[in-house]
């Protein structure tokens, strides 16, 4: 991938132990927007890191404001973890902001199981006692009620529990941390801690679990130098090999955009029934016919029924003879011209488009899973390598090689999410030169390594994974080029108002 | 909070004995062998004076679970009545009376029943649970108030 690079720096930065505010500084350097595709910086979290970096926002606000750190964590869960927000913020309206998130000033503390000089009446239980807990509101109930309280809370509410206010009727102060801690059981106070955690990478804007099973890792999207806010796909990747979109958690899906892909899956959704009936896991053989069914990630088929030998593309079922050079089209769907269009029913005009772009995304997809085989096959390849004579190391640069391999492929599968709701413009053209000459490419990568292995020729491998790598580079940098000059067109038109919709002057 | 729940309802009886609102009731409903079940109340609010529900007094039933005050009793109207906020079965849709909305265990049976007095004439018709009456108030309101005052005259609501 062309940014692996930069990433491996985000990934290797998880074992520095420097505060959240540091980590802004440290990366400053990748947020030059030195490149059209630079990627967006992020950093990869371990619980130890998420821990260090809420316990550094809580000191920054409890030491600014003179608070109580239960306090300040309080304040910072209203307002989104931002520590500069709520210190701004509270200068501005000291007490509007602690009404507002339901903290009690420092003049009031908390008290945990004191004995009150006079007996009173617990509002929960109603019997007349002397022990008390209160939070700064003051409002006081018997300790062993406080503690069902809280218990309660913890576990029956989930993370709701970290919002969990006073036990008296309207009082909208939240409980704090100190006190929950001092009233729970250990077990609870165990699953408490989860929650906060929880509750912590939920309620922060750039940070977001790692969405793979049983991994325990956030994100961090380190802030823009510009402030700009954090929206749009976000290719992130997890120290525990996860790729993924920040903005919406789904598989990366670059260079599609979070909203092309819903629609895209939206549409898969209704539509591929039909898709399924039209076509079923087989296909024939153009030259005889014979049902052929697809083994490995390349397309390039060689029929191998009795004397057939037909070489042919698996995606478009023409002779595999025309796809070398730039004859290489089987990526781009020939738009009907006017006439054809008029005599055809438009409906199935747009199947037959939709068609397109979905049998080569699930085609791309599926070799995708066959390519995960490949990996395991790429081992007992070295393997057999070592045994005809060369070293272990030497072999490696087939397990490169399937990385690459990989990666294109999932580029390649979104493409055609993103051509699919491309306007027929020369962008797209553009775009779809791209896409062929890094098929092509991926074709030919995927045909070198799946070839036995006294056949396969390491520089050509090398060559065609190096072609490939900055295809897809340049693929994207042709999106990214893309985007920018759109949204500078945008803003421009915003600029000028009526500068478009202006009435033409007699002509 | 477990075992608190018949304490705190014996505490709750004897402050309501000692002082409740006007026209009120609540008490615990007698079993077979005329012993009291302190765990089933039965309640009745009246309709507010100077609104379309006075004159009815509405019959609830407060059923509590051995995790109250944890969790808040459940609170029927029995027979139910029309109103856009009680569901056909009678039970109640009021925040205060919701664990994951506004349920807080300091909450007495006499706050309950002043809340519920105040949702008669004061219904949410965004958070309808019944549809014939959400309908009503929302297309015809003088027939729904019409239909009200007719309710409140009703056998079933006398005092």
């Amino acid at each position: 991938m062309a940014d692996d690079e930069s990433e491996m720096l985000f990934d290797n930065s998880c074992d520095d132990a420097s505060d959240a505010e540091e980590d802004d500084d440290d990366y400053s350097e990748f947020e030059q927007p030195s490149l059209a595709q630079a990627p967006r910086p992020f950093r990869c979290l371990r619980p130890d890191d998420l821990r260090e970096m809420q316990a550094a926002a809580v000191k920054r606000v409890a030491e600014t404001l003179c608070c109580e750190p239960s306090d300040a964590t309080v304040l910072l869960r209203s307002f989104k973890w931002d520590a500069e927000r709520v210190i701004s913020s509270y200068f501005e309206n000291p007490e509007g902001v602690l009404e507002k998130a339901g903290v009690c000033g420092s003049s009031n503390r908390a008290v945990i199981d004191a004995a009150a000089a006079q007996p009173y009446q617990c509002p929960i239980c109603l019997e007349m006692v002397t022990a008390f807990s209160a939070l700064g509101c003051g409002h006081r109930a018997c300790t062993p009620c406080y503690s069902a309280y809280v218990g309660h809370k913890i576990d029956d509410e989930g993370t709701a529990a970290v919002r969990a206010r006073c036990p008296l009727v309207k009082c909208r102060v939240q409980l704090t941390d100190a006190l929950v801690n001092a009233l729970a059981t250990d077990a609870q106070r165990a699953r408490y801690a989860v929650y906060l955690e929880r509750a912590f990478v939920d309620d922060h804007p750039r940070l977001a679990w790692c969405p793979a099973p049983s991994c325990t890792h956030a994100i961090l999207m380190v802030q823009p130098a510009d402030g700009a806010p954090l929206t749009g796909a976000a290719r992130v990747a997890c120290a525990c090999g996860e790729v993924f979109c920040f903005a919406c958690l789904r598989d990366d899906h670059s260079p599609a955009t979070c909203e092309q892909l819903r629609l895209w899956l939206i549409k898969c959704k209704d539509d591929s029934e039909t898709y399924n009936w039209l076509q079923a896991n087989t296909r024939a053989c153009p030259a005889c016919k014979t049902s052929v069914e697809k083994s490995g990630g390349c397309n390039h088929m060689t029929c191998r029924h009795a004397s057939c030998g037909h070489e042919w593309c698996w995606v478009c079922a023409g002779p595999w003879k025309e796809h070398s050079g730039n004859f290489y089209t089987c990526n781009r769907f020939k738009e009907t011209d006017d006439e054809e269009v008029k005599r055809k029913d438009l409906s199935k005009a747009a199947l037959e488009r939709y068609l397109h772009y979905y049998s080569r995304y699930i085609n791309h997809h599926s070799s995708l899973m066959l390519e995960e085989k490949t990996r395991q096959a790429m081992e007992d390849k070295i393997a057999e390598m070592q045994a005809l004579g060369s070293n272990w190391l030497d072999g490696q640069y087939l397990k490169e090689a399937t990385e690459s391999l990989i990666a294109c492929r999932h580029a390649l599968q979104y493409t055609y999410v993103y051509a699919f709701y491309l306007p027929a413009d020369n962008h797209k053209e553009l775009f779809q030169m791209a896409q062929r000459d890094l098929e092509m490419t991926t074709e030919d990568l995927s045909a070198e390594i799946e070839k036995p292995v006294e056949q396969i020729v390491r520089l050509t491998v090398l060559h065609h994974q190096q072609m490939s790598e900055r295809r897809l580079a340049n693929l994207f940098n042709a999106v990214e080029a893309h985007r920018v000059a759109e949204a500078q067109a945008a803003l421009e038109a915003a600029h000028v108002p009526g500068a478009l919709s202006r009435p033409q002057s007699q002509a | 909070m477990v075992g608190i729940a018949g304490g705190r309802l014996g505490e709750e009886r004897k402050n309501w004995r000692k002082d409740h609102p006007h026209g009120f009731v609540a008490k615990p409903a007698l079993n077979a062998d005329g012993s009291f079940n302190i765990m089933l109340w039965e309640c009745a609010v009246p309709g507010k004076k100077g609104t379309d529900w006075e004159g009815g007094l509405y019959r609830i039933t407060m059923e509590f679970s051995d995790e109250y005050p944890s969790k808040p009793p459940k609170c029927k109207f029995n027979p139910r009545i029309f109103h856009p906020n009680v569901y056909p079965s009678g039970t109640i849709c009021l925040s205060i009376l919701d664990e994951n909305k506004g349920w807080k265990p300091s909450i007495t049976v006499k706050q309950m029943l002043l809340g519920i007095q105040d949702l008669l004439d004061n219904p949410n018709n965004n958070d309808p649970a019944q549809r014939e009456p959400y309908d009503l108030l929302k297309n015809d309101p003088a027939a729904y108030a019409q239909k009200i005052r007719e309710q409140a005259k009703m056998d079933a609501f006398r005092l």
